[in-house]
């Protein structure tokens, strides 16, 4: 049996609902759309790591538990992976935040952390590497990744 | 006591073990070994020395093209050699399979076009990819890996100057030279320097490379005008006398038939004088023709230079040590003390392109890197074997080989004692199309029942020889050869269905089953 549409988090669905009233109009139900809103207020703190130095204030010395996106130019599943990390956290309210890591640009950093496939990606909390992936992942592996890093 | 970790620089002096070791500018460690260049041999011969247990360094550093080109590490091979080249002659072949596949039956458009931003960046994040996965294994086979110029303080003291600026001295028991070579661009030819390109910059090339006039005969030459042609640009080869002179002269013939017909054009016996640049910016190539000693001129959007490889060893300091090099092409001499990489200092080895008179090849380096470090520090005694290296050439229509070439071998034997068995042939997959095949050739050279050279013309050239290349190192003789049974329908079976003699002077056309 396949799964129902509906239960695809990554299909874009659109349901008519029948008008309930004849005053009101049919109304579009927009199921499982993945919202990229461009806001002016920042929800969560994502940034990019410069060297060393940013990367020890901003993600070991963070009070917030970071997420690093280890990522890399060339690379393509890095590519997709970054936008569903970046609306994943922003749905955290700032409880976690974002650190990218272009590994080109930090290899140092990158090979301090062992980091060897990409996209890696590793949870810190209060200054030590909690649990990481590595490849692209679902949706729903990412969020549970984020909920384990924050709770 | 004061936490001090790795990120700051800050020591209390009084509370240092007394044998810590103080951040200066030069390392009291003593290496095992280094070696300088990262490429192919190189990163081979430092990684078997790690597994060896030994204290590895390597040092690699690229010095921009003349365009300003550069790269990351891994060599030649991967960043502007093998690599790139492969992928990129794979991309026009995939062109003609989509003419071809109008006569299978596939809905394709009669036009079809190639888009050189989409190609190049595919080939480039590929190549970085490569450049990445070489760092991660340096780190996880334990190889300090260091991004500067190495030069020889003495034979044990290698120093090296980071991008940075900072040097620093490596005391190492033993060192191996393996630079590599670079595109040698005629400095005397007015606007060689100035706007040619070379190998180094093709891959790299932002914008579309145009209507290219390639200058030289080597594969390098013909490899990357093919792959050019192949793409759709309308592609010259300036060649000073004949295609592929280090080649089987009737295999390099037919090669570069193979491409003329394929719509790339050849000036022949032509040598080029100057090159400027016209007010759209386009490269205006003045070249002579030497037959009749006429100048021409031609308008051109990009300009390579292919002729000659050339070491770059000045800055090694090799001379203050006694380190013999060739004058002409500055590579290092190997082959002293019965030992073919070792140079004239005794603990200083040269692998891969900068050793002298050798293939150069990214698996001759590869392995005499790994059997250096095995006679270095695993006791071996067994030297590289440099006899019956196969290669081959990656124009559209790849030529395979395998031995030494038939002037070659009636050079050594005398005419009388070599039999060449040849053929031609036509790939299956072309007869649909109706694909030219008349350059599909194959010979086998024979002295007696050793077969001294095997050379083939075709698709998948390169897959097919590598088969027979074993096969001749484990001591095929021509009766094995043509005695095995072919896989049939393949273009390797032809090769063990030859039967036909030059001598005989019977025409090779191979015909039905």
């Amino acid at each position: 049996m396949t799964t129902s549409r509906r239960e695809n988090k990554n299909v874009k669905s659109i349901y008519f609902a029948k008008a309930h009233h004849p005053h009101y109009p049919a109304v579009n139900i927009n199921y499982n759309i993945q919202r990229h809103v461009a806001t002016a207020e920042k929800k969560f703190e994502c940034f990019n790591i410069q060297d060393a130095k940013d990367f020890q204030t901003r993600v070991i010395e963070s009070p917030v538990p970071v997420i690093v996106d280890f990522h890399a130019t060339w690379c393509g599943p890095c590519k997709l992976l970054g936008p569903r990390l970046e609306a994943i956290i922003s749905n955290k309210e700032g409880q976690v935040s974002l650190a990218k890591v272009d590994v080109d640009e930090n290899v140092e950093i990158a090979m301090e952390y062992l980091v060897e496939s990409l996209p890696t990606v590793i949870g810190f909390k209060n200054g030590r590497k909690i649990n990481k992936f590595i490849g692209l992942q679902e949706d729903d592996a990412i969020d549970s990744f984020v909920e384990k890093l924050i709770h | 006591t004061m936490f001090v970790n790795k990120h700051s620089r800050t020591f209390i002096f009084k509370r240092l073990p007394r044998n810590y070791r103080q951040f200066t500018s030069s390392s009291t460690e003593d290496y095992d070994l280094v070696v300088i260049g990262g490429g192919s041999g190189g990163l081979a011969c430092a990684k078997a020395a790690s597994q060896l247990q030994k204290k590895v360094a390597v040092l690699d550093f690229v010095t921009p093209s003349t365009q300003g080109t550069t790269w990351g590490l891994g060599g030649t091979c991967v960043n502007v050699g093998c690599i790139p080249k492969k992928l990129m002659h794979h991309a026009s072949l995939l062109g003609d399979a989509i003419r071809d596949s109008k006569a299978y039956g596939w809905n394709v458009p009669d036009e079809v076009q190639s888009d050189w931003t989409t190609l190049s960046t595919a080939v480039q994040n590929h190549v970085k990819s490569l450049n990445w996965g070489h760092r991660v294994q340096l780190r996880d086979k334990n190889v300090e890996y260091i991004n500067g110029l190495g030069s020889f303080k003495d034979p044990h003291t290698v120093r090296v100057k980071e991008s940075n600026g900072t040097e620093r001295l490596l005391k190492t028991r033993n060192a191996v030279i393996a630079v590599g070579v670079r595109p040698y661009v005629p400095s005397q030819i007015p606007g060689a320097v100035e706007y040619g390109a070379t190998s180094d910059d093709l891959f790299w090339l932002k914008k579309t490379p145009g209507k290219t006039l390639l200058i030289g005969a080597s594969y390098i030459a013909l490899e990357c005008g093919g792959f050019l042609n192949g793409l759709g640009f309308d592609t010259s080869i300036m060649v000073r006398s004949r295609p592929l002179k280090q080649f089987d002269q009737q295999m390099a013939e037919l090669v570069a038939e193979s491409m003329e017909s394929k719509g790339t054009r050849f000036l022949r016996k032509c040598v080029p004088v100057s090159i400027e640049k016209d007010s759209r910016g386009r490269l205006v190539v003045k070249y002579e023709d030497l037959t009749n000693r006429q100048t021409k001129e031609e308008v051109f959007d990009t300009v390579m230079f292919a002729t000659g490889r050339h070491a770059v060893t000045n800055n090694l300091n090799l001379e203050a040590l006694g380190i013999e090099v060739d004058q002409t092409t500055q590579k290092v001499f190997g082959g002293h003390s019965d030992d073919h990489e070792r140079t004239s200092v005794a603990n200083i080895y040269a692998i891969g392109d900068i050793l002298h008179n050798r293939p150069e090849l990214t698996p001759v380096a590869i392995k005499a890197g790994q059997l250096l470090a095995d006679r270095l520090f695993g006791g071996s005694q067994v030297q590289m074997d440099y006899n019956m290296i196969p290669t081959t050439v990656f124009t559209p229509l790849e030529y395979g080989v395998v031995g030494i070439s038939e002037e070659k071998a009636v050079s050594c034997h005398g005419e009388e004692n070599i039999e060449v068995y040849h053929a031609f042939y036509t790939p299956l997959e072309f007869a649909v199309p109706r694909r030219d095949a008349s350059h599909c050739y194959i010979k086998a050279i024979c002295f007696g029942d050793r077969i001294l050279g095997l050379h083939l013309i075709g698709p998948n050239a390169g897959e097919v020889i590598q088969g027979f290349a074993v096969a001749l190192r484990c001591g095929a003789t021509w009766s094995g050869l043509s005695g095995s049974v072919g896989i049939h329908p393949t273009t390797a079976e032809e090769v063990v269905k030859l039967h036909i003699t030059k001598r005989s002077g019977a025409d090779p056309t191979v015909t039905g089953c």
